[in-house]
């Protein structure tokens, strides 16, 4: 009986993968897949094996083949209306040649390059971009970046962040170095990532649209958390910082990237969870939540702010 | 049904299969029935968790496997007393809890690799072109001459023995619990 309905599942999966469907609404599967918690659990398994032989992408060699190109009308009509809109903000415009960009405590950067891909610049964040007919290379060497990829199926771009190299034919996603540790959270499209010394398509992983990747050393691990969330974490481009069921401790680690004055907090409501949006330079907005909604001790000197249990 | 039931299937019961179907061999004879039953597990546990999501997951599935077990036997007690290897030795043991789910990033490509090359050849190429390659299902049968309706049945096909591979018993047990609780802590 449950194996008419996997059948059932799986030609669900192969009509809407036909049809290019992803989670829109569509009647007759809605029905389908209301009708039992069978038909779903059974389609919920299948769509999920389907989703992760996406993977399969990164078999692939890293050189784009002859054929291979593929349209990304979206993504370039995102890029050409973004640049639009950043051209009134003054964006440095780069030159066709390595160049290098850098941030101060608290402060983001724009950067447009020569090939209509851009990027944000976080928080104490170092980049050095190399962008010409040859090459798209960039070179992380601390901190984070957003980036939107202009497509370009014949010039791949390259980005090496630490022990990780990160190459794609155009997509949003933002890369961030902390010590030994690279994360990538993927925004829309895909992205190959692979060792910096090596292309083996065995170390090689794709990571897409929803999916984080965090890696130290050789260790990687992929974790799909939902475009929603990756958005969350993305939300710096906003000079957001948005905390949910954070650490206290966690959350000030992230204030204290962005300011001169750090957070010092305390070991007795470390552990406190909190959550909110902020303004990432703004601590005292944060601080004042801290008093007066939990009732915390608050106490300055000129460089450190520190958080105590209530008395 | 909710879409937060649906995350938490995904990433705490699913990967799980391997045990379970492990589990589940080990105490039901009829090997024709194993799929039938693991789905029943996962059926029972969704509904479960729409009522309240359970605090350990792996305990829950195990446990809900058990009874499930305990009630075919019984209904079938008239059939066969033998359907149950060991109806009195049902326990979930220390092995079944400890048997480890996620597989690292590179350990999932190679995995997926060999559950791609054990497809029959017409399947294999038809997922080749389509997760490999990337091409839609359209382009698949242009370029291997045949109907559009002959893609979407193999992609039907392969999606199904794909699952078994990349969840069942078939996976290697190239589990490496430690880095991956390392790396989830890392933040």
């Amino acid at each position: 009986m449950s194996a008419d309905v996997e059948q059932q599942a799986a030609e669900w999966v192969a009509r809407r993968d036909a049809a290019g469907l992803g989670r829109e609404q569509d009647d007759a599967f809605s029905e389908w897949i209301g009708a039992s918690i069978a038909n779903r659990v059974a389609y919920l398994r299948l769509a999920e094996a389907w989703r992760l032989a996406d993977q399969a992408a990164a078999l692939r060699p890293a050189e784009p083949e002859h054929e291979a190109r593929r349209p990304w009308p979206l993504i370039a009509a995102s890029i050409a209306l973004l640049i639009g809109f950043a051209a009134t903000f003054g964006v440095i415009v780069n030159q066709p040649s390595a160049q290098s960009f850098n941030t101060k405590v608290g402060e983001r950067q724009r950067i447009a390059l020569s090939d209509g891909s851009r990027i944000e610049l976080n928080t104490q964040s170092a980049l050095k971009a190399s962008v010409t007919s040859r090459e798209r290379h960039i070179v992380l060497a601390r901190g984070e970046a957003f980036f939107e990829v202009a497509s370009n199926s014949r010039l791949p771009f390259v980005i090496d962040a630490g022990s990780k190299r990160i190459t794609v034919v155009g997509t949003k996603f933002s890369v961030r170095r902390d010590q030994g540790l690279v994360e990538v959270a993927v925004v829309e499209g895909k992205v190959r990532i692979a060792d910096t010394n090596g292309e083996r398509s065995e170390s090689a992983i794709i990571a897409a649209a929803g999916d984080m990747m965090v890696a130290r050393a050789n260790q990687t691990l992929l974790a799909h958390r939902g475009v929603n969330q990756v958005n969350r974490e993305t939300s710096w481009r906003q000079g957001v910082l948005t905390f949910d069921s954070e650490t206290l401790a966690s959350a000030a680690a992230e204030f204290n990237r962005y300011n001169v004055r750090q957070l010092v907090i305390a070991p007795d409501v470390a552990g406190m969870r909190i959550g909110g949006t902020f303004h990432a330079n703004d601590v005292d907005d944060f601080t004042y939540l801290l008093r007066h909604g939990f009732g915390l001790r608050v106490e300055t000197d000129h460089e450190k702010i520190f958080v105590k249990g209530g008395s | 049904m909710s879409e937060e039931v649906d995350r938490w299937f995904l990433a705490e019961v699913l990967p799980l299969e391997a045990a379970l179907v492990r589990f589940l061999k080990r105490h039901w004879r009829d090997p024709h029935e194993i799929a039938d039953l693991r789905q029943e597990v996962y059926a029972r546990c969704y509904s479960a968790a729409l009522n309240a999501r359970p605090l350990q997951t792996k305990p829950f599935v195990f446990a809900t496997a058990r009874n499930l077990l305990i009630d075919k036997a019984r209904r079938r007690r008239i059939v066969s007393l033998d359907l149950v290897a060991d109806f009195e030795g049902l326990n979930v043991t220390e092995q079944d809890l400890s048997a480890e789910a996620r597989l690292e990033a590179r350990d999932q490509l190679r995995q997926l690799r060999r559950a791609i090359a054990s497809l029959p050849p017409r399947c294999r190429e038809v997922i080749m072109l389509r997760k490999i390659e990337g091409l839609p299902q359209r382009a698949i049968a242009e370029r291997m001459g045949i109907a559009e309706g002959t893609v979407e049945t193999q992609v039907c096909k392969g999606v199904k023995m794909l699952a078994e591979r990349i969840f069942g018993e078939d996976r290697q047990a190239a589990a490496r619990a430690d880095s991956y609780h390392e790396h989830a802590n890392e933040r």
